[in-house]
């Protein structure tokens, strides 16, 4: 750059500018004639910034006010839960459509459900993945409530995280029989993004209905098939409850239809998938965990149809209550963790 | 000495004659050098500064005599300068025909860059060499630049980059 420095020097001393000399004559000219100029005026000094950090403030704008400005569905609005209960749903979906199982149970009897709160203290597999997990505990409730003028069993699930994501599930099952009426549930998947839905379970269809930070997703009816709607089918977070609607016996058998509703936040396609659970009744053992000892049913949780994660899980079920007391997961040691009861709270 | 400067562009206000005159006098040069540079025309360095001059008096309502009088003119005389080469662009981008003849009348009243210097400014495109020019020959700021050019400092700081890294690769290739 020496030589554009010699240059830029030259010019500095010496304009370089052609010489002119009729200028002053030309506006002497255009002022006689009468001529006016209107210069281009002073941009003011915000436009160059607005120009770098508008576009930011607009994309800003655009994240935040859907999430602020959209009213939440009338949930439970506090923090929840990420996952599962108490298998995972990924090893179902590999079930074959057609898979052999159990004869599937009639109906459960709702008079068995008892007000309260159970608390579930995680057990890790002692995979390294699973560090950490110790600390969190799922938290059962229920408690009487109606929904649309009947008599229901509202139970909330949640799922305490330590960072506060996760997910709360709110489900309304019939006092009767424990039948699915209404699935709502309230995911923190990040702090800012609060996404909601619910199913409403009206005679074989499913009516979905999600609130997005983007917008409002309009309703949308799943025609449940016809084979599972004229039995009894559960969702997934129900499953510990029906459980306790079970009237378990030495060599139980039996099989559960389970909806599975995969939700895809974004909107666009929310398939539900139906799977098969077989209970099978091993023993009875008298086990012993953080809330007291129980007299259980062992109960040998399988998904039929798939061969890498079809045996899952161990259950052990207070034969009086009906209350699971522990899970054990079966398989890989990251294939899942336990838990067992660690409270039971007024 | 801003005080004379204030003074003139008061009276200049008024619509003194004198004034104005005494102003291109005193800056005529100056400007006329600038806007050339600018422009790398001589016509266009000529109608810039008529406009500038002619314009001047209504132009100076908008002067609140805040900050440098003479830092107020530069920077109206490369609004000036530049929008007028914008509007010609635009011009010649409607109409074909007419930027033929802009060019060819171009080159018939203004003499092609032949010092070293303005050949090397010529290599620059119009919105790179208004940023090289004003900081390293007229060694105004980038704030002073980003607020004559209405842009932001950061874009100055980056055309400014880019004018001197093709000049330097002009001076390369030329050994």
């Amino acid at each position: 750059m020496r030589r554009w420095n010699e240059v830029r020097s030259r010019l500095r001393q010496d304009d370089g500018a052609p010489s002119t000399s009729g200028v002053w004559q030309r506006i002497e000219a255009s002022r006689r004639g009468g001529a006016t100029i209107t210069l281009t005026p002073e941009r003011p000094r915000i436009l160059p910034r607005l120009g770098l950090y508008g576009p930011m403030a607009l994309a800003l704008l655009v994240l935040l006010i859907p999430s602020r400005t959209i009213p939440p569905p009338s949930l439970p609005s506090y923090p929840v839960p990420d996952w599962s209960w108490p298998f995972l749903p990924q090893a179902v979906l590999a079930q074959g459509a057609r898979a052999p199982h159990l004869p599937a149970i009639g109906s459960l009897d709702g008079s068995r459900l008892q007000s309260g709160r159970w608390v579930y203290k995680w057990i890790p597999s002692g995979h390294p993945a699973q560090e950490g997990l110790s600390r969190m505990a799922d938290t059962v409730t229920i408690r009487r409530g109606s929904h649309r003028g009947e008599p229901v069993w509202l139970v909330t699930q949640r799922v305490g995280l330590a960072s506060g994501k996760g997910r709360l599930d709110s489900l309304y099952l019939r006092l009767s029989d424990l039948r699915p009426l209404r699935h709502a549930l309230v995911a923190s998947i990040l702090d800012r993004f609060r996404r909601a839905g619910a199913i409403d379970f009206e005679g074989d269809t499913m009516r979905w209905q999600f609130v997005l930070p983007g917008g409002f997703i309009p309703p949308r009816d799943t025609v449940v098939t016809a084979a599972i709607s004229t039995g009894y089918a559960a969702v997934w977070p129900e499953f510990p409850l029906l459980l306790n609607g079970i009237q378990f016996a030495k060599n139980w058998t039996g099989a559960v239809p389970m909806l599975l509703p995969s939700i895809d936040w974004s909107g666009r396609d929310s398939p539900v998938h139906v799977y098969w659970i077989d209970l099978r009744v091993t023993g009875r053992e008298r086990v012993t965990v953080p809330a007291g000892t129980f007299d259980c049913w062992r109960i040998s949780e399988r998904i039929p149809g798939n061969e890498d994660r079809e045996a899952i899980a161990d259950l052990w079920v207070d034969s009086r209550s009906g209350a699971l007391v522990r899970e054990r997961p079966r398989g890989s040691s990251n294939s899942g963790h336990g838990r067992e009861l660690s409270a039971i709270l007024p | 000495m801003e005080s004379e400067s204030d003074d003139l562009a008061r009276r200049i206000r008024a619509g003194s004659g004198e004034a104005l005159e005494a102003l291109y006098r005193s800056a005529g040069a100056r400007l006329y050098a600038l806007a050339w540079r600018l422009t790398l025309n001589r016509a266009d360095a000529e109608d810039t500064v008529h406009d500038v001059f002619v314009g001047l008096p209504r132009a100076l309502e908008r002067y609140h005599e805040q900050g440098s009088f003479a830092a107020w003119l530069k920077r109206l005389l490369i609004r000036t300068a530049l929008m007028r080469r914008r509007q010609e662009r635009r011009r010649d981008a409607r109409d074909a025909a007419y930027a033929v003849a802009a060019e060819l009348d171009r080159s018939g009243t203004g003499p092609a860059p032949e010092g070293e210097a303005e050949r090397l400014l010529a290599v620059l495109p119009e919105v790179l060499r208004a940023v090289v020019v004003l900081r390293e020959i007229e060694g105004m700021s980038h704030g002073e630049i980003a607020r004559a050019l209405g842009i932001s400092e950061v874009t100055s700081r980056v055309r400014l980059m880019r004018g001197l890294e093709r000049l330097r690769r002009t001076l390369r290739t030329e050994g």
